[in-house]
């Protein structure tokens, strides 16, 4: 019926087959997180893109949760990094130590080598901790005297952070902030949900009965699948468009990075795979807009002044730029 | 007749007698003057409220807007023949045909004479039976008919200083201007008391009308009074020169009207050229040898542009000045706008009006076009959605620049929940072929044209029942 354009993009049956994924991890996670279905889409977008999330909100909304619950559903190796001001880098890259045994030095790995690693509380480590994370997170490696060691694939780091709690905290860098995919934030449940909450966790623990529903290597797969969905180059000029308006926009410090632009096209085309299509479409666009980009912008003084947030930036930036259409 | 039936007759009623008297004015003046009667003037405002009934019976018949408009200019046709029948070409024998081309032939042989009572009948009756339907047509507020009071009321100012510079009788003049104003103050007192029923007064509610009518009230008779008091000749020469005045406009008006054939008045004295004598220069452009058509057309497009530049800049005068009023009386604080940029606003507004017009003339005789023409071949994907979304802007919502078509499809949606599936249909074949690049095959490009021909159909028939509901209610 249709003639398909069939050159070096995903087949139908790879869409399926995501989409079907992506259904089950909608599901699994589902039993532990009431509601926030939008989140937890845009967390398996993020593992489909391999990229990191960063998860913001205050105490006791569930972030924490959220990403054991991703990573439980992976069917890989889990570590958790609880950061504190005394946190070091060689506690998360590794150390090396002497064997007596051997009477070699051996390479411990740190937490930071696993497939997916939560980082509690990301802003409580210092800056020097903090830089650790920034070679893992884009090389997918680290280095511990002078050894360069490669991580695990697929490697996806899930960082937390509280808002409201500055006291003893280190604000996160641009650099580091620019490195995640996806800030995520929770949001507070809705009546409904918080009722369902209550039942749900009366007697049962979900998150200790949740069963990993891919495995790394079904993954990856996954992952090479989603980077072929096509996107058309009317679909490219539009994500460019949003980016450069961002640099443009006079309420704006720092616009988004043309890494904040690639990460904009590779959400698009996860967001697109899992709705089975095989193509993107501008709404995918403007759906991830704001998770994408917002954490990357920095507002000018006046903006931030008057109540100005970069989401609001974002939506109207949305609202101005032209969505091609013949 | 029932109360709310009569409430809802009543502001039709009362703008159709104010564009009456307006009209009357005019055409009473151009037929005392080019023909020397007032026949045709009472006959051709009786078209109005004949054609306001025609309109309404037609409004209930459950056809579309463009049928209704044919009809009723069909039935005008038929009406126009038989008033000049009956009026002008009483010897022509009701079995001989002649009489039934005689108004067209007037119109076709423009170029060559004048027929003057032809003209005057079919513009006149044509420019009557349009306004005929407005009040039927359109939903009278407040705004609409402040409007109609200020249009009104310089076309008899024109009217009344045209009779004066022609020497035209104009004793019903005062009583149409009287008949206007109560019947404005009328339709103004109606709909401000149904925009605002505080149970306030006209005045203590600060409206512009009553305001304005007190003001020049007061104002004329304090002045009166006072002039009087201080002497008789100071009145006698304010009234002087008013009337001086009065009369330089109105040579203005003659001056257009002897450029009309068949005056039957005695020329106005023409003063002296301010220098020299100038008939050589009038002899020279006498001898240049244009075409008597191509003068003729000349003649005619400059009577247009120079009339319709007078009207449009006495329009803007008065609109400005009641304005000025409006604003003086209502609020405090608002800046006024200057006369230059109001003036160059308006213009902008007209061009885009006159855009729009003769776009939308040029689409429909484009698609009358390719109606009528044999089929050349199947539209693309691309044509129809373009096709779609034109008329969707025009007749539904249009898109905006940083809409998504999926986006658009929910707004329209929201707006005509029964055309869900046919704007699903229409915007997903278009979405995976636009960005997709599935190329849909001729059936799926049919199917999806046959679904934006459903959505027309769907909204037409929606429109005619919320007329028809409405009609009814």
């Amino acid at each position: 019926m249709m003639d398909m354009n069939t050159e070096n993009t995903a087949s139908e049956r790879e869409i399926l087959r995501i989409k079907e994924v992506a259904d089950r991890f909608k599901q699994n996670v589902g039993t532990v997180i009431v509601g926030r279905t939008d989140i937890v889409e845009l967390c398996f977008a993020a593992l489909l893109c391999e990229g990191h999330i960063l998860m913001e909100d205050v105490p006791g909304v569930g972030k924490t949760s959220l990403a054991r619950a991703i990573a439980r559903s992976v069917k890989g190796t889990f570590k958790r990094i609880q950061c504190t001001p005394d946190l070091l880098p060689s506690d998360v890259t590794g150390i090396h130590f002497f064997n007596q045994k051997t009477g070699e030095f051996e390479f411990r790995a740190g937490p930071v080598v696993a497939n997916i690693v939560l980082v509690d509380e990301i802003n409580r480590a210092t800056p020097r901790t903090q830089s650790c994370f920034l070679e893992c997170m884009q090389e997918r490696q680290v280095t511990a005297d002078l050894e360069t060691i490669t991580l695990p694939r697929p490697f996806m780091l899930i960082a937390t952070q509280n808002p409201i709690e500055l006291e003893g905290t280190f604000a996160l860098p641009e650099a580091q902030l620019d490195r995640f995919l996806l800030k995520v934030p929770m949001g507070y449940p809705t009546t409904d949900e918080e009722i369902q909450l209550l039942h749900r966790f009366q007697a049962a623990k979900p998150l200790e009965v949740i069963e990993s529903i891919v495995t790394t290597s079904e993954l990856l797969e996954l992952q090479a699948s989603c980077s072929r969905v096509y996107v058309d180059d009317s679909v490219r000029g539009y994500i460019t468009a949003v980016a450069r308006a961002t640099r443009e926009d006079p309420t704006m410090r720092l616009g988004a990075s043309p890494r904040g632009t690639l990460a904009l096209q590779q959400t698009s085309q996860a967001l697109a795979a899992m709705n089975g299509r095989d193509f993107v479409l501008p709404d995918d666009v403007k759906r991830l807009a704001v998770p994408v980009l917002a954490h990357r912008l920095l507002l000018e003084t006046s903006a931030t002044v008057h109540g100005l947030g970069a989401d609001a930036a974002i939506d109207r930036i949305l609202s101005s730029v032209p969505v091609p259409v013949d | 007749m029932t109360l709310p039936r009569m409430n809802r007759m009543l502001l039709p009623a009362v703008l159709l007698g104010m564009q009456a008297c307006w009209l009357y004015a005019w055409t009473a003046l151009v037929e005392a003057y080019a023909i020397g009667s007032y026949t045709l003037a009472a006959a051709i405002v009786l078209f109005m409220p004949v054609g306001a009934i025609v309109y309404s019976f037609l409004r209930m018949l459950p056809v579309r807007t463009i049928v209704h408009t044919i009809c009723y200019w069909a039935i005008w046709i038929i009406l126009t023949a038989i008033t000049g029948k009956l009026l002008l070409f009483t010897s022509i024998p009701w079995m001989q045909p002649e009489w039934v081309y005689a108004l067209p032939r007037a119109l076709g042989q423009l170029l060559f004479e004048t027929r003057p009572a032809e003209l005057l009948l079919l513009l006149g009756s044509a420019c009557a039976w349009h306004l005929g339907n407005r009040p039927v047509r359109k939903a009278i507020d407040h705004s609409t008919v402040l409007g109609d009071f200020q249009f009104g009321l310089m076309l008899l100012i024109g009217a009344l200083l045209a009779a004066q510079g022609l020497d035209a009788p104009a004793e019903h003049h005062v009583l149409l201007a009287l008949a206007f104003f109560a019947l404005s103050l009328t339709g103004i007192a109606i709909t401000r008391s149904r925009q605002d029923d505080s149970g306030a007064s006209l005045l203590t509610r600060r409206h512009f009308a009553s305001s304005l009518a007190g003001l020049l009230l007061t104002v004329s008779l304090l002045g009166l009074l006072a002039s009087v008091a201080v002497t008789p000749a100071l009145l006698n020469a304010i009234v002087d020169g008013v009337r001086h005045i009065g009369h330089l406009i109105g040579a203005v008006f003659a001056f257009f009207a002897s450029l009309l054939p068949g005056s039957e008045f005695a020329p106005i004295e023409e003063p002296p050229p301010p220098s020299g004598d100038d008939s050589e220069l009038r002899e020279f452009y006498r001898g240049i040898p244009w075409p008597p058509m191509l003068r003729r057309i000349m003649f005619i497009l400059w009577l247009i542009i120079v009339a319709g530049m007078v009207l449009f800049a006495l329009w803007r005068i008065c609109s400005q000045i009641l304005d000025w009023f409006k604003r003086r009386s209502d609020t405090r604080g608002i800046e006024m706008e200057s006369l230059d940029s109001g003036l160059l606003a308006d213009i902008l507004a007209f061009l885009l009006w006159v855009r729009d017009g003769v776009s939308r003339m040029a689409h429909r005789a484009m698609q009358l076009i390719t109606r009528t023409m044999p089929h050349q071949g199947e539209q693309t994907w691309s044509e129809v959605y373009a096709s779609f979304v034109r008329w969707s802007g025009r007749r539904i919502r249009a898109r905006r620049i940083s809409e998504s078509v999926h986006e658009y499809q929910r707004a329209l949606s929201q707006l005509h929940p029964d055309a869900s599936p046919e704007l699903i249909l229409v915007t997903d074949i278009y979405a995976r072929a636009r960005y997709g690049g599935h190329v849909p095959d001729t059936v799926t490009v049919r199917e999806m044209a046959q679904a934006a021909l459903r959505i027309r159909r769907t909204r037409r028939r929606q429109t005619s029942e919320t007329d028809l509901s409405t009609e009814r209610e």
